[in-house]
């Protein structure tokens, strides 16, 4: 009982001293409020810019085009496959960082299609592709089979989209390259009307299989890829995606000028790309500027809130030397005198700090993580201060106070 | 131990140390303090006046030598219940607390020995009292007082504890004659009448003339 009667006695003069000093209370409130507010600003300032910078990096789609060494775009490239695997293997550094490939040949070898009861039924050119054909590239609007997407052209499976005419999605088909050719089956899992294309009004005629399943299996020759192309999903990767190509095709800077030797794939460097970006670093980069501006102010920002907490605890304290060397002198004990002095400074800045928070939190609506770490760090900081010189306090030479005092 | 004997130095030695040099500031000091007398020590400044208050106060501890409290060597006691219970300190500036009430000034020891508010109260009272404050000063802060005033408010604050030894660092310096004389009146018939050791270190010679016992330093030694 004693002690709590002791306990209370303290609390009681620690909150009698900041009411009977309450100007100088709410100052300090004031400022530790202002320093966690401000430490809420610049934090709340650079998220923002930050989500800025990746709302523009999500909205800019940025392609990877292939082209010739020339960094022309010829209409045939005839790549060769191995390429593919660089934009298709899982093991692929690229595996993850783009999607949309577009990958097809030149749909120039013919193959005779059969039904499986050997009845024959037409002679289509057959065109190894990694996406659903399109009208304006191959004049067909495809309907697919229910369960299947695009995702099967990005397989090797032995799957076929032919016209409406030549059999019904979810049958099979056989393909004959040559007298002496085993037959292939196929799965039909789209089919798609034949229109008139272009000027010359020449009739598709096609039979589309996975550009994979056709490399291995109906392709021939090895450079078969006529165009290769596909969409970066993170644009902030960019440079890193244009890093890794460099192992594999020519610089666009460097367009016309083949490096020697050979490159990862053992062949000679003779594909260049383009990744055109447009006006994405025009946007981007006064963001990324202004991001880098804040995260060198911050700092100092920060170290200044903190120094200025842990000044203004050890100044409240200090002030009030004499007053708790009174107390040492009328037998109060170090830590009587340090948990009252630490006290004062702990709820001043509890008080300060809470304010401070609770006025960011309803100009932003909510608080981060990261905001009240800052916050937290602050207040540590502040109460560092505090128990520094409340320390010290509680150590004080009394009569070296008082003499200095009279 | 003579049984009017309260506190004893025996060749108390106090030396201060820095990185350069040594001064002895108390120089084997030997003497026994009785209760019920008014005593005066004097000297020069640096004379180690205020070394030997604060070595007898327990804010300190001597280099040397053997301080005792009623028998008991300090060394062996607790020093903040010491100062709680047994001795009681008066300085030059008051060292009141500006933002307590003159009744809470003096309440304020016996708080800081867990008893409670509503039994102390009568007793503040009772101390104003006896350094001759009425009710009326009761709820004022210490910055509406006179010197005089604060420092029998001072007084008050130091015989609320119970102790019975009143150590006094230039009780009169900040104050003028009148309000001097009735300060050291105050204090001479605590020492008198209520059985108190007053010990009063001074420069001033008036003080020292009304003393039971003068003692006078010089170096840190007792000279007189």
């Amino acid at each position: 009982m004693k002690f709590i009667r002791i306990f209370l006695h303290s609390l009681s003069y620690t909150f009698n001293t900041l009411i009977r000093k309450i100007f100088k209370s709410i100052a300090v409130v004031i400022c530790v409020a202002t320093f966690a507010i401000l430490i809420c600003v610049m934090d709340y300032t650079i998220q923002k810019q930050g989500n800025l910078l990746l709302d523009m990096y999500e909205q800019y789609k940025v392609n990877i085009v292939v082209l010739d060494k020339f960094a022309e775009n010829k209409e045939d490239l005839e790549i060769n496959n191995k390429y593919a695997s660089i934009f298709m293997q899982e093991d692929s550094k690229l595996w993850g960082l783009i999607d949309e490939v577009v990958i097809r040949s030149n749909g120039e070898e013919s193959a005779d299609v059969y039904l499986q009861d050997d009845t024959f039924i037409d002679t289509l050119n057959v065109v190894g592709i990694t996406y659903i054909p399109e009208q304006y590239e191959f004049g067909v609007t495809v309907e697919m089979a229910e369960g299947y997407s695009k995702d099967i052209f990005m397989g090797d499976e032995s799957v076929c989209i032919v016209p409406q005419n030549v059999s019904q999605i979810g049958g099979n088909v056989c393909i004959k390259q040559g007298p002496d050719i085993e037959p292939l089956i196929y799965k039909v899992v789209g089919t798609y009307v034949p229109q008139e294309v272009g000027y010359d009004e020449e009739e598709a005629n096609f039979i589309f299989c996975p550009y994979l399943n056709y490399d291995q299996h109906l392709a021939s020759t090895k450079n078969n890829i006529y165009r290769l192309e596909c969409r970066i999903i993170d644009a902030q990767k960019v440079t890193e995606i244009e890093n890794y190509l460099l192992k594999y095709f020519i610089a666009p800077s460097m367009a016309g000028v083949t490096p020697s030797g050979y490159n990862e794939l053992k062949l000679f460097y003779e594909y260049s790309f383009i990744i055109p970006k447009g006006n994405l670093e025009e946007v981007i980069d006064p963001i990324k500027a202004d991001i880098k501006k804040l995260k060198i102010v911050e700092p100092f920002i920060f170290s200044f809130s903190i120094a200025i907490g842990f000044i203004i605890s050890m100044l409240s304290i200090r002030n009030r030397k004499a007053e708790f060397a009174v107390m040492r002198s009328l037998g109060a004990s170090g830590f009587y005198v340090f948990f009252e002095s630490f006290m004062e400074q702990f709820i001043l800045c509890m008080v300060g700090t809470g304010i401070g928070s609770i006025a960011a939190y309803f100009a932003y609506g909510n608080l981060s993580g990261s905001q009240i770490n800052k916050i937290l760090i602050f207040t540590a900081c502040y109460m560092l201060g505090a128990v520094i010189e409340a320390i010290s306090i509680a150590r004080v030479k009394v009569m070296k106070i008082m003499k200095a005092n009279e | 131990m003579n049984d009017t004997n309260i506190l004893q130095l025996d060749n108390v030695n106090y030396e201060y140390r820095n990185k350069y040099q040594s001064v002895k500031a108390v120089n084997s000091f030997d003497y026994d303090f009785k209760k019920g007398l008014f005593y005066a020590i004097t000297g020069k400044s640096g004379s180690g006046k205020t070394t030997l208050l604060s070595l007898m106060v327990g804010l300190d501890t001597p280099s040397g030598g053997i301080i005792k409290y009623m028998g008991e060597d300090l060394k062996d006691m607790n020093m903040d219940k010491y100062r709680r219970d047994n001795v009681s300190l008066i300085y030059q500036d008051f060292n009141l607390f500006p933002l307590l009430t003159v009744l809470e000034n003096v309440m304020y020891p016996l708080q800081l020995k867990g008893q409670k508010k509503k039994d102390i109260r009568h007793l503040a009272v009772e101390k104003l009292a006896m350094t001759g404050l009425d009710e009326s000063y009761h709820k004022r802060y210490p910055s509406m007082l006179s010197g005089g005033e604060q420092q029998r408010v001072a007084i008050a604050r130091a015989l609320v504890t119970g102790a019975t030894i009143l150590l006094a660092d230039e009780p009169t310096g900040n104050l003028d004659t009148e309000n001097g004389d009735n300060i050291v009146s105050i204090l001479k018939s605590l020492a008198h009448s209520e059985g108190y050791c007053v010990i009063v270190v001074t420069h001033d010679l008036d003080i020292a003339s009304v003393a039971d016992e003068v003692l006078q330093l010089k170096d840190g030694k007792l000279i007189q």
